[in-house]
């Protein structure tokens, strides 16, 4: 049984975006993790200045 | 009521009682406007009451016009300012450009709005455009359009909030909001690049009825580099424009507008040296050398030489000698070669081969004009009460101090101003002011 | 239980050519094997009288105004219209031997639609079972299904304050409850036959090879655009019927390419930008430090006490 090809393309399409979805909220944090920030602190290199 | 009434004259009516304030409208500009939107609500307004029928020559064969070609497409394009120098600022560290940004926000704000509303009149049943919520065509360039349209208006509008907030003195709210600026500036890229490459996708799907030297597979890299070439051009235009007829409005220092339009002249001139470039790769691609000896092949050439090199030698010529002028020239030049573009794919190389060609109604030019009227009326009205042609420097914070800078309190300059001021999201700035 | 070598080599093969056949279906290439089992109609053009009867039984079915009686309009080049799903144009003389032929024209109901696919709600929508359909409710009228079909069949209502699209529905009702498609049932000479796409194919295929000196070597619809629900075949060249030239490829395979890249540019875009970001700032950072002229800082840009809280 062949299915129609052309109507393949419906699923797929969920599948890309929910991925880029789910990637642009996983790389928010995952810059921060990478940056070694943990709270309102150190960002990189830099000694976290605080008063 | 009365401190209701204060912030009333105060806010909207700049500082005026409502008698000299109805005096101070009557301006040759304002009644130019007036004229304008006396012929074009009516225009409108019976549009909806009556149809399409009535107020387009649209037809089965051309389905799309004026206000897709222009209002939609061309208003797109030419809004492209908001999100190249927003990148420019505050991801590639260009400070200098600072005072331009939020003009070039705004004004793609309102670009925008222009576009939405320009789709709403074009669309047979416009209350339906929801429709694109609740059932994803996701095979449809349309379809990446308008979600990225959404999702960008939104960020705009976000953008656009920031001297909303100064002007209504709601700091929580602003600091909030400034934390969140990278992420909408990365946010304003991304979707930008999506659908302004998307809208030229519009026409991968009609292969035969776009003329060939403007149909490639890759319309959608031109379109987007286009947008990039247009954006720069549109914050040229306005950093001559807006500068100098809101220049009451600057607080501060003035900053060296003409300056920084010779160096957008530098990135105009080389994005549209590409992109010329590229528009030959399209023939090469194609290998439609010998249409280029056509009629429509010498109309091809003059929107890619007239309107593309040009303008790019042009900004070249202006920047690197220095002549603000050229700059400004190659900017109207390459304004209307992006307008030229546009139409020219939607509307006048689009059924290139069929023996009657569309041309609009004329009351479909009076209510693209319509819009971009109310679009130029709204930035005055905005541009005259919010910070846009500066920022609010009771806002701006001292890193290291955590409180407003005390000269700023009278409206006199603190040394910071005069180099780009430094805005911090410190909490402590809350406390006490 | 020791698995004798013979039999093993026997296995892998099975599982070998079934998974290289799996694979193969999968890319279904051959455009014959597409839409196989799809509902469909052959035209057989040499067999049409021109009585204009599907005309009539076409609007009878979908409440549309009653095609013009006046005969001499079977000359006129008519298209179809919102309120006129299939016409029939006649072409005098134009047969092999002086006869008059007559087309049929309506939506040719593509196995992968360019309309469909450029509806951004899905109001037009492909059925597994063939028909394209329309769901009005919630079409908005952006009319790009106009833009995208290379057979020109969508029409729209302009005239009207609630406009919809309008184009033949294959009888899609019709065919759910069993029965076929208005046309084909009133049809008097047999020019119209409807059956499964794969069926019909092969009859067509088969009239064409056993009378090669009659018909034109090509059944219109085998390939164009990719392949579509409805099948002509004629006895003289297609474009003497008016019948338009279409490509061979699946319309919506053209924007795939570019539809690619919106997920590519929300995975590539977020890191280019902040790798330009965060080298900006660290040049900031150092020119500042170098003590040279007071760098200015970004708008964006967090210190150390309010930084990590962006976007």
């Amino acid at each position: 049984m062949y299915e129609n090809e052309f109507l393949n393309v419906y699923a797929a399409k969920v599948v890309e975006y929910l991925l880029a979805i789910a990637y642009l909220v996983l790389f928010v944090g995952f810059w921060r993790w990478v940056q070694g920030e943990k709270a309102p602190g150190s960002t990189g290199p830099r000694p976290a200045r605080r008063s | 009521m009365a401190r209701g009434e204060s912030w009333f004259r105060e806010k909207i009516l700049m500082g005026m009682d409502g008698r000299s304030y109805l005096r101070s409208l009557l301006t040759p500009f304002n009644l130019l406007v007036a004229a304008i939107l006396a012929v074009g609500v009516p225009v409108i307004v019976y549009r909806f009451t009556s149809g399409l029928a009535a107020t387009t020559r649209l037809s089965q064969v051309q389905p799309w016009g004026l206000w897709i070609g222009f209002d939609m497409m061309t208003g797109i394009v030419l809004a492209a300012g908001g999100f190249t120098i927003g990148a420019a600022v505050h991801l590639f560290g260009m400070h200098e450009y600072r005072p331009i940004v939020r003009p070039a926000i705004l004004t793609a704000f309102l670009g925008y709005l222009l576009a939405v509303f320009g789709l709403l009149t074009d669309l047979g049943k416009p209350w339906n455009i929801v429709m694109a919520i609740r059932y994803q065509g996701s095979a449809s360039a349309l379809f990446e359009v308008a979600w990225c349209v959404m999702m960008y208006t939104t960020v705009l509008l976000l953008e656009f909030l920031l001297p909303a907030f100064e002007w209504l003195g709601w700091r929580r709210a602003h600091e909030t909001l400034m934390r969140s600026m990278l992420g909408l500036t990365v946010l304003s890229v991304v979707f930008s690049t999506m659908h302004q490459s998307a809208l030229g996708s519009l026409f991968l799907i009609a292969p035969a009825k776009l003329h060939p030297l403007w149909y490639s597979p890759y319309i959608f890299i031109f379109f987007f580099v286009s947008a990039i070439a247009a954006g720069v051009s549109m914050l040229v235009l306005e950093g001559t424009l807006s500068h100098r007829i809101f220049r009451h409005r600057i607080t501060g220092s003035e900053p060296d507008v003409e300056k920084l339009q010779l160096g957008l002249g530098k990135a105009g001139a080389i994005v549209l040296f590409a992109y010329f470039f590229l528009k030959l790769q399209g023939v090469a691609e194609g290998r439609h050398w010998d249409l280029l000896f056509t009629g429509w092949g010498a109309w091809f050439l003059l929107e890619i030489v007239g309107f593309v090199l040009v303008p790019s030698l042009l900004y070249g010529y202006g920047a690197r000698h220095g002549k603000v002028g050229f700059v400004r020239a190659g900017a109207i030049v390459a304004v209307l070669g992006i307008v030229l573009n546009r139409l020219n794919v939607s509307i006048i190389a689009y059924n290139w081969n069929r023996p009657d060609h569309y041309v609009p109604s004329w009351m479909e030019v009076v209510v693209s004009l319509t819009l971009v009227t109310m679009g130029v009326a709204a930035f005055r009205w905005i541009a005259n009460r919010m910070p846009i042609l500066s920022e609010d420097a009771r806002f701006a914070v001292e890193p290291d101090e955590g409180r407003a800078p005390e000269k700023d309190r009278a409206g006199l300059l603190s040394p910071l101003t005069e180099r780009d001021r430094e805005e911090r999201t410190l909490p402590r700035a809350a406390a006490g002011r | 239980m020791k698995l004798s070598r013979r039999r093993f080599l026997g296995v892998a093969g099975f599982t070998g050519a079934a998974a290289l056949g799996t694979a193969g279906r999968a890319r279904a290439v051959s455009a014959d094997a597409r839409g196989e089992n799809e509902c469909a109609m052959l035209v057989d053009t040499t067999l049409c009288a021109g009585c204009r009867g599907c005309e009539a039984a076409c609007a009878e079915v979908n409440a549309l105004a009653t095609p013009d009686p006046d005969v001499a309009i079977i000359k006129a080049r008519r298209e179809t219209g919102p309120e006129t799903f299939t016409v029939v144009n006649g072409f005098e003389a134009a047969g092999a031997h002086g006869e008059d032929r007559f087309a049929k024209r309506q939506c040719m109901h593509c196995i992968a639609p360019a309309c469909a696919s450029a509806c951004p709600v899905r109001a037009l929508d492909k059925q597994p079972g063939g028909p394209v359909v329309y769901r009005g409710e919630r079409c908005m009228g952006c009319r790009y299904c106009m833009v995208a079909c290379p057979f020109e069949i969508p029409k729209y209502q302009y005239d009207r304050l609630a406009p919809l699209v309008r184009k033949c529905t294959f009888c899609a009702k019709r065919q759910a409850e069993g029965k076929k498609p208005a046309c084909a049932e009133v049809c008097p000479t047999g020019a119209l036959a409807f059956g499964k796409r794969g069926p019909l194919l092969e009859l067509a295929k088969g009239r064409v090879y056993r009378n090669p000196e009659k018909y034109v070597h090509h059944v219109y619809g085998e390939h164009e655009a990719g392949g579509t629900d409805w099948l002509y075949i004629s006895d003289v060249p297609f474009e003497r019927l008016a019948m338009p030239s279409v490509r061979d490829e699946a319309y919506p395979d053209k924007v795939l390419g570019a539809l690619g890249a919106p997920p590519f540019v929300m995975t590539l875009w977020p890191p280019l930008l902040m790798g330009v970001y965060a080298f900006s700032r660290r040049r900031d950072e150092v020119a500042r430090a170098a003590g040279a002229s007071r760098a200015p800082a970004n708008e964006c840009d967090g210190d150390a006490d309010a930084g990590g809280r962006h976007g």
